[in-house]
């Protein structure tokens, strides 16, 4: 973890785990599973799901934020993921107003770039129900 | 010199806002859901909190962003529609003239709103996309960027998801006006 994570969770590098959700959500696309075609666009290699992504950092929420509801969430790319990388997903900054709080998060390579920012916005569920 | 190419046409401008596919669900099936909680930790098996936290009573609760629509739709009946090309699929579908853009077309940014329904066991959704907004970049490696946007709802028609994403497709600055 950097220092200026507050926390964070990592998913190892899986070929068998990135085909098998490219397949869960239909998205085997020849792009995301299929070297030529990656390599032909100039990327080195299938490069992984944005909708991967977008999914560990839901999971991330879940797990981080058990009392809250996720309310909305934005998120950017930055660079291609290739799913030889282990993805890390971190907490950078929190603030809290009126029961809701922003979060920003990124997905990044273990050892590489940002991949991916996000904001969030939750509230707590009393808030919400009330 | 020649004249600078329109990137977003009139044709497109106009298709703003016009509905690209419409698609109801099958009721959610609590193995799909469990499958989809194995591939997202393949090829670890899901940490037992992702069991237990998904698990309220006897009630599996469906993740936030869990795709309703595989492998099967209720309505077209059968597979969903596949994406060929990004341009076949946005200007192809809207019977329009597609622009002129090379390489892979990339997802480049998502949003989405939760509007307080949750998913449960048994549901079924409607999806409706449509043409959102076409936007061209500036700089030395100008793109198109094609905005989608998808409204969720259920049987009664409310509205409970609202998501979004964008996609780029590469241009070159000759035909950037």
């Amino acid at each position: 973890m950097s220092s200026d994570e507050l926390r964070s969770l990592s998913w190892p590098a899986s070929r068998e785990g990135w085909q098998r959700f490219a397949l869960a959500v239909d998205e085997a696309y020849p792009l995301h599973v299929d070297p030529a075609p990656a390599d032909a666009s100039g990327f080195a290699g299938p490069i992984g799901l944005g909708s991967q992504i977008w999914a560990y950092l839901h999971e991330a929420l879940r797990r981080w934020f058990p009392e809250h509801d996720l309310l909305r969430m934005q998120g950017r790319v930055v660079s291609p993921w290739h799913p030889d990388q282990h993805l890390v997903v971190a907490e950078r900054g929190r603030s809290g107003q009126d029961g809701q709080l922003t979060v920003d998060l990124v997905a990044r390579a273990a050892d590489g770039p940002d991949l991916l920012t996000a904001t969030a916005v939750l509230a707590d569920f009393d808030r919400r129900s009330a | 010199m020649p004249e600078p190419l329109r990137v977003v046409s009139a044709q497109m401008s106009a298709a703003r806002g016009r509905e690209l596919r419409r698609m109801t669900s099958l009721p959610i099936d609590a193995s799909a859901v469990r499958g989809w909680l194995v591939a997202l930790y393949a090829p670890l098996p899901p940490p037992t909190d992702a069991w237990t936290m998904s698990c309220s009573g006897e009630q599996l609760v469906v993740p936030l962003d869990f795709n309703p629509f595989t492998p099967l739709i209720a309505d077209p009946q059968g597979l969903p529609p596949r994406i060929t090309t990004f341009g076949e699929w946005v200007e192809g579908t809207l019977g329009i003239d597609p622009p002129r853009t090379f390489g892979a077309a990339l997802n480049v940014g998502m949003s989405v709103e939760y509007r307080g329904r949750r998913l449960r066991i048994g549901d079924v959704v409607t999806a409706v996309q449509r043409l959102g907004d076409y936007r061209v970049t500036s700089g030395q490696h100008p793109y198109l960027m094609t905005r989608l946007d998808e409204e969720w709802s259920d049987p009664s028609g409310t509205v409970f998801q609202l998501r979004s994403r964008t996609v780029s497709r590469p241009l070159t600055p000759r035909d950037v006006a």
